[in-house]
């Protein structure tokens, strides 16, 4: 069989066209696929480092300065308060240690209450998920209830008292989030989770 | 709690020579020329009203009520223990009359 020279010619430009054509496609196709993948790796990024700035700001503006406060609340109350050893084991003077109690709550204690009144207040969005608003509100309310009782004495105050275990509380949910962005930041977990290939 | 604490102190320091709980916040205390006293401490850190009446509920009446430095007197109970005139005293004041007792 005899093959026209010309029509070999146009087959082969043909075949050629065809393959251009396809391997531009692919080509498209590869380009969309990593433009996408790039993309969406940008936005796991994007979120995986939200979600670390919203650790970080939920540890350094919420949970460690009220935690610090009310530990230094808690020690100065375990040293020197009502129910401290030093008031009834007798190796201090008592109307001294009630005076440096009395100015602690005056010049420690009372402030930095105040001072979680405001975290609390001004940064409640900031509360780790299941941890609840209620205890956080009780503690408000002692809080001001004994910033007035120590202006004026009233017998009422008995019903302000400290929330028990409000400290505990806010001490597991500090230690819960720090765990968790310690696990966040380990070298492993730097990447983010799963990419899914395919559709576009 | 805080009477018998107080109560042990002012005999380690001999300013008491004996004292009898008749309950945990009322006491008889004795001196050295035999005359006594009692007195009622509440175990509460707020000093009320409540405290006051709780304080006479039983016989017998205090003498005294005495607190401590680091409790707190409400204007109530003051005023409810000037009108069943029982003086309402700071330790260091209770002091100062068991000095003038003896």
């Amino acid at each position: 069989m005899v093959i026209d020279q010309g029509l070999a010619a146009v087959v082969a430009a043909i075949v050629a066209a065809v393959v251009a054509v396809i391997s531009l496609v692919v080509s498209i196709r590869t380009e969309k696929e990593r433009v996408y993948l790039e993309s969406r790796l940008n936005l796991l990024l994007g979120i995986e480092q939200e979600r670390r700035n919203l650790f970080y700001a939920q540890l350094s503006d919420f949970y460690d300065p009220v935690f610090s406060l009310l530990s230094v609340n808690r020690n100065i109350f375990n040293r020197v308060g009502p129910n401290s050893a030093a008031r009834y084991n007798n190796s201090f003077p008592e109307d001294e240690t009630a005076e440096v109690w009395n100015k602690l709550v005056q010049q420690v204690i009372t402030p930095n209450n105040l001072k979680i009144c405001e975290i609390i207040q001004t940064k409640l969005h900031l509360l780790a998920p299941g941890d609840a608003v209620e205890p956080y509100m009780e503690f408000i309310t002692h809080a001001y209830a004994y910033h007035v009782f120590r202006e004026k004495t009233y017998e009422a105050y008995k019903l302000f008292q400290f929330p028990q275990s409000f400290f505990e509380h806010v001490e597991t949910k500090r230690d819960g989030l720090r765990q968790h962005l310690e696990k966040v930041l380990q070298p492993g977990n730097q990447q983010p989770r799963r990419i899914k290939h395919g559709s576009n | 709690m805080a009477l018998i604490n107080t109560l042990m102190r002012l005999k380690e320091d001999g300013a008491i020579k004996r004292f009898d709980m008749i309950e945990d916040q009322k006491a008889r205390v004795y001196f050295q020329n035999n005359k006594s006293l009692v007195i009622y401490m509440s175990g509460d850190y707020i000093l009320g009203i409540t405290s006051i009446r709780e304080a006479i509920q039983d016989e017998p009446r205090p003498d005294y009520i005495v607190y401590n430095d680091w409790d707190r007197v409400t204007e109530n109970a003051e005023e409810e223990a000037r009108k069943i005139r029982i003086p309402v005293v700071k330790y260091g004041r209770f002091r100062h009359i068991i000095n003038e007792l003896l």
